[in-house]
């Protein structure tokens, strides 16, 4: 039984299954924040009086100066492509999951917590800590010139379990979240997830971004929130469900990336990471399971 | 132990403890004043018990015609709609609408859009709307309250052609209040 359950928790893979976590989370880490440097840039010179810190910004009593934070802007891209080659593991993994998560805390200093980074700065964490550059690196083909070495070691499948654990873990928070709210079980009779799209399409009119039309036209039918509200918290709440079945994990996964899009549809709000499908990708085979001869 | 076990043990370890650290944001829930936090959150979006109407606060624009114009938060600052609004929303109460109203007229000065550059006021409200009528196309605020307003300096004379046009554009909710 505890090697059952040792084979379950630790299970045995291939360096190429975190490998492939690694440039998948990597490699979207190092676009997404390409393309917000100007709005980090911004963000750095605003109003240091709608400073309010999160995370381990918490240290600052007042916002950095902004070409410092620019700086640590530019040094997390470098180190995200450093991480995403996989070159010098060992240093830019822990420096990677430092920074990044110092930028996406700090991004999030300034009166407003945004809640779809959490599971990107805490994957890269585990990716970051954990051995994902033995394959598919430069560290791999430097050491042994093999880019997939044939090796199978529980090092090489616990980052994914833990990613799996941890993305589940934050929609079962979030689920929790709605059934200690003011509204209890009465939140998945539709009508708090209707009010809430329709005050958010409402700020988006009177702000000059304007709604989600499908938003809009969907107000009335009632119904159709009642189904909505009842599958995405049935969704979060059954997440740790997806840990003990690999068809299981597939099917929620979907369900998970398919409930950001109706979210994008319906109120127009973009969670990037989650919609892009690398958040889920640990939930899906990433390698190719033929090695069989255990490492050392 | 071999150092195998060892090694396993203590990957346990650290990964049962990050995700204590995920879940232990829960124990907001029995706070008097929760505070989210970042990366770790107690996910508090979607939760609130909200009515069939809602208040916003939100920058407007007027022009010599007095015709009323909505403007783009982005005249107030980056980061993003959500973040603006929130940031709105706390500069107005901490008693500095004048403030936003005079940085959205200096960026409306500075860099108008095309649709906006006939403003000559900009105002910061807070409107009351019921979501039901809105989204029936029927966008009069049940209430509007004005904190402040600036005036935004060279601003053309509106031509008599593009009157009618802003006549045709401009959303039908008339009736600001002073601030009381």
């Amino acid at each position: 039984m505890v090697q059952a359950l040792e084979a379950r928790v630790l299970p045995v893979a291939p360096p190429v299954r975190p490998a492939v976590l690694r440039l998948v989370t990597g490699g979207w880490t190092a676009y997404y924040l390409s393309r917000r440097v100007d709005m980090l840039r911004s963000i750095h010179r605003g109003d240091p009086k709608l400073f309010d810190p999160v995370g381990p910004c918490r240290l600052l009593n007042s916002p950095l100066p902004p070409l410092l934070a620019d700086g640590i802007i530019y040094a997390e891209l470098v180190a995200s492509a450093a991480f995403t080659l996989g070159l010098k593991h060992r240093v830019v993994g822990p420096a990677h999951a430092a920074l990044l998560l110092w930028t996406m805390s700090y991004r999030n200093s300034w009166s407003m917590i945004f809640h779809n980074d959490n599971n990107l700065v805490l994957h890269t964490a585990v990716l970051g800590l954990t051995p994902t550059a033995d394959a598919l690196s430069i560290d791999a083909i430097r050491s042994d010139a093999r880019l997939a070495p044939e090796l199978l070691d529980w090092r090489y499948g616990l980052p994914s379990t833990v990613i799996n654990a941890v993305t589940t873990a934050t929609y079962l928070v979030a689920g929790i979240a709605k059934l200690k709210g003011p509204l209890g079980w009465s939140w998945a009779d539709g009508e708090s997830l209707r009010s809430q799209i329709a005050a958010d399409g409402l700020r988006k009119e009177l702000l000059g971004s304007g709604a989600a039309p499908l938003g809009v036209q969907l107000y009335e039918h009632t119904g159709l929130f009642r189904l909505l509200a009842t599958g995405s918290l049935a969704l979060e709440l059954a997440a740790p469900i997806a840990l003990l079945d690999r068809r299981v994990a597939k099917a929620w996964a979907a369900g998970a990336f398919g409930m950001h899009w109706g979210i994008r549809a319906l109120m127009g709000i973009t969670f990037r990471h989650q919609m892009s499908g690398a958040m889920f990708a640990s939930f899906f085979p990433v390698d190719n399971l033929r090695t069989e001869r255990p490492r050392g | 132990m071999t150092p195998d076990g060892r090694d396993k043990l203590m990957a346990l370890t650290a990964s049962a403890g990050l995700l204590a650290a995920v879940l232990t944001p829960i124990r907001q829930h029995g706070c008097e004043a929760p505070r989210d936090g970042f990366p770790l959150s107690y996910y508090p979006m979607f939760t609130a018990k909200r009515r069939r109407h809602g208040s916003v606060t939100y920058l407007l624009g007027t022009d010599a015609n007095g015709m009323r114009r909505l403007l783009h938060y982005s005249y107030l600052g980056g980061g993003g709609l959500n973040q603006v609004r929130r940031q709105l929303r706390r500069i107005v109460a901490e008693g500095r609408a004048d403030e936003a109203a005079a940085i959205v007229a200096a960026a409306l000065e500075a860099t108008p859009r095309r649709r906006d550059r006939y403003v000559t006021r900009v105002h910061v409200v807070t409107g009351r709307y019921r979501y039901g009528d809105f989204f029936a196309g029927r966008r009069d605020p049940a209430s509007e309250v004005v904190h402040s307003t600036a005036a935004v300096d060279k601003r053309g004379t509106l031509p008599r052609s593009l009157d009618r046009q802003q006549h045709d554009e401009a959303p039908a909710n008339e009736g600001m209040q002073p601030s009381g």
